[in-house]
């Protein structure tokens, strides 16, 4: 039987403001079949973002859902994880917002290791707002207030991440739709920070401008460009420096932020 | 060569900066002032616009980019809309304090809730006791020229500050209107090259933004509003030299329409005033004699101008397109420093406000018209409230019947 995304969906809220071809809604199905095999109970999860075309999509999912200011989704978040360590807290963020006016949130929301699941709908460009060059837009690539080239050069969210201390970091792409669905679901049972770092397409503002052909001409760009770490190992440095590696980098075992809190809390009463 | 070109408020802005030979542009989009990074970003693609062109991660970072460029000794320019300029709040006291003298474009929108991207004025008014100067055009003409003009005000070394050069997101920022592109040869002698007193320089080092203890804190607040005495005679003369250079007719702070004979007036600044001339004429036709006043600046207030203006009626309503909740007349601002200005005179008009134009709503003829009832009521009974929410009021209510 067909999932049912209606259990899960306001549809009252659509249609969608996602422009034909955008890829954010493959990513928002990842995260709802993520959140169904995982089993999460529908009032016991709040899912929060920020602003941007990402942000929208808590509008149109039926769980407790917090739209909040630009870049600041993960410390909202932070206010509910702490003020109830037992919801189950998702984050969704565009690039731009998770990374730029966000970028602080982010590695401290790492550093703490809160456990929390940072979706990133990496799309290379602030979408929304008219195809602006976002942190994540590469070197060279064209938007629309860099009509030569992009002169800086794009963080890449898993390393990022990575160093700044997520406990629970992979990547994953719109073609690869089950294996983003999985990780997802990693992440939210993961205790901790976990952050996916969902690559995207924009073809209304990235795609057309840097002519990267159809809307799914773009989805299949990954299934050519990019490969799992552990196929990656079979590559020669050469081969491998031309991909886009995908797979899970890391989920390791460390205190989480809301525990060591409770530990604090515990002791000074005990004393 | 001046050049008639047909442009929206945000073109006016990016080509008033590009004119005003700006040095280094900080951007971060939202609506709707990308419309003005966007222009300047192809301007300076394009080579016609000799700047260094930033995207900040915020636009927290976008105001203190235009604040070390400034304090750098260049000619900065930066701008955004509605929340943007609330998230860059923290800046604006260094910038004015400093006397940095960037120039901050805002196209402004209502902030959240309602979260509905329109037009309001409530953004920046949050922002208006900082010491940066501040006032709304009414057109891309006015846009343009606000924008050359307020730079030779906050560049002046009696005035010294930095300068939020306003409009009304989306009626004119994203409206066309028919407008004039100044020869640049005569920009560029109407608005010398920055001279900055006391730029960053190694040969000459300086410090802008020091620590400094409480005792010393005083005196450099008194700095700055010095500088807020000197300026109203050097909007004056700027106002002046540019009328004469190129054939405008801006009156530096209200700009009245047939407010001579008139009784009642209406008294608000920015692209709503358009409206009022055109409800003035028809309410005219029917032998009302009400009156236009346009705000041009809203910082500084200009108490001597307004007095003049207002003492010429007998009934005053502010068209509030911003909020004060909980304020003294439940209402807008404006009607606070208008009743405050005109407090002193002995012979004074009852000043009430009218809550309009918020969330991005015109303000229509209907409205308009609607207010003018409760003016002219006002002169017959000598009383009105403080405050009027149009078409959420009994009393408003019942006169559009």
């Amino acid at each position: 039987m067909a999932f049912d995304y209606d259990k899960y969906m306001r549809p009252g809220k659509l249609p969608h403001i996602w422009c034909p071809g955008c890829a954010h809604g493959i990513v928002m199905k990842s995260i709802i079949r993520a959140i169904d095999r995982v089993g999460l109970d529908k009032d016991r999860t709040v899912i929060v973002s920020g602003i941007g075309c990402a942000s929208r999509m808590p509008g149109y999912v039926d769980f407790n859902t917090l739209h909040t200011t630009h870049g600041r989704s993960l410390a909202f978040a932070t206010g509910v994880k702490l003020a109830d360590p037992s919801l189950n807290v998702i984050c969704v963020a565009g690039d731009g917002d998770a990374l730029a006016i966000g970028g602080n949130h982010f590695i401290h929301a790492c550093r703490r290791n809160i456990d929390i699941t940072m979706v990133v709908f990496n799309n290379n460009i602030y979408g929304m707002t008219g195809g602006q060059f976002s942190p994540t837009t590469p070197h060279g690539k064209l938007a629309s207030t860099t009509p030569y080239g992009n002169p800086d050069y794009a963080f890449d969210v898993v390393e990022l991440s990575m160093g700044a201390g997520a406990t629970y970091v992979s990547r994953g792409t719109v073609y690869h739709a089950v294996p983003l669905e999985r990780q997802i679901a990693d992440g939210i049972t993961h205790k901790g920070m976990s952050v996916i770092d969902a690559l995207c397409t924009c073809p209304t503002t990235y795609g057309r401008r840097n002519k990267l052909g159809s809307a799914t001409d773009m989805i299949l760009w990954f299934k050519d460009n990019t490969v799992g770490i552990k196929a990656a190992e079979r590559l020669s440095p050469e081969e491998r420096a031309e991909k886009i590696l995908t797979g899970v980098f890391r989920q390791d075992i460390k205190p989480e932020y809301c525990e060591e809190y409770q530990k604090i809390i515990d002791m000074a009463k005990g004393a | 060569m001046a050049k008639e070109v047909f442009y929206s408020g945000c073109a006016a802005a990016a080509y008033g900066a590009k004119d005003a030979r700006v040095e280094v542009i900080s951007s971060y989009p939202i609506r709707p002032y990308t419309g003005i990074m966007m222009e300047l970003s192809k301007l300076v693609a394009n080579g016609e616009l000799d700047a260094e062109f930033v995207h900040g991660e915020g636009e927290h970072a976008q105001v203190s980019i235009a604040y070390g460029a400034s304090a750098a000794g260049a000619r900065a320019y930066t701008g955004s809309s509605g929340v943007g300029v609330a998230y860059a709040m923290e800046c604006y006291s260094p910038a004015a304090g400093g006397r940095l003298p960037c120039q901050m474009a805002i196209a402004d929108r209502a902030l959240d809730p309602p979260g509905d991207f329109g037009s309001e004025h409530t953004d920046v008014m949050g922002a208006r006791d900082q010491g940066w100067i501040m006032g709304w055009a009414e057109s891309p003409q006015e846009v343009y020229d606000n924008t050359i003009m307020y730079y030779r005000i906050g560049e002046d070394h009696r005035v010294q500050l930095p300068q939020f050069c306003c409009q009304d997101g989306y009626f004119v920022s994203h409206i066309p209107g028919r407008m004039k592109l100044e020869d640049q040869k005569a920009v560029d002698e109407f608005l010398p090259p920055y001279n900055p007193p006391h730029p960053l320089d190694p040969n000459r080092p300086v410090n802008h933004g020091p620590q400094i203890f409480p005792d010393q804190g005083s005196a450099i607040n008194v700095q700055r509003a010095v500088a807020f005495d000197e300026i109203e005679s050097v909007i004056e003369e700027v106002v002046k030299d540019y009328n004469k250079q190129f054939g405008r007719k801006y009156s530096p702070f209200v700009d009245e329409y047939m407010m001579d004979d008139a009784e009642i007036a209406f008294f608000l600044q920015g692209a709503h005033a358009r409206t009022a001339r055109f409800a003035v004429n028809h309410l005219r036709k029917q032998g009302v004699k009400v009156g236009v006043a346009r705000l041009r600046f809203m910082r500084p207030f200009p108490t001597k101008a307004i007095q003049e203006s207002l003492s010429k009626v007998k009934a005053v309503g502010t068209v509030e397109t911003s909020t004060s909740y909980g304020g003294q007349s439940r209402g807008g601002n404006i009607i606070h420093e208008t009743r405050s200005a005109l407090y002193p005179l002995d012979k004074r008009p009852i000043v009430t406000s009218f809550m309009a134009g918020l969330g991005g709503e015109i303000v229509t003829l209907n409205e308009f018209y609607a207010m003018a009832k409760v003016l002219s009521d006002a002169v017959k009974t000598g009383k009105a409230n403080d405050s009027y929410w149009m078409n959420f009021e009994k009393e408003v209510l019942d006169t559009h019947k």
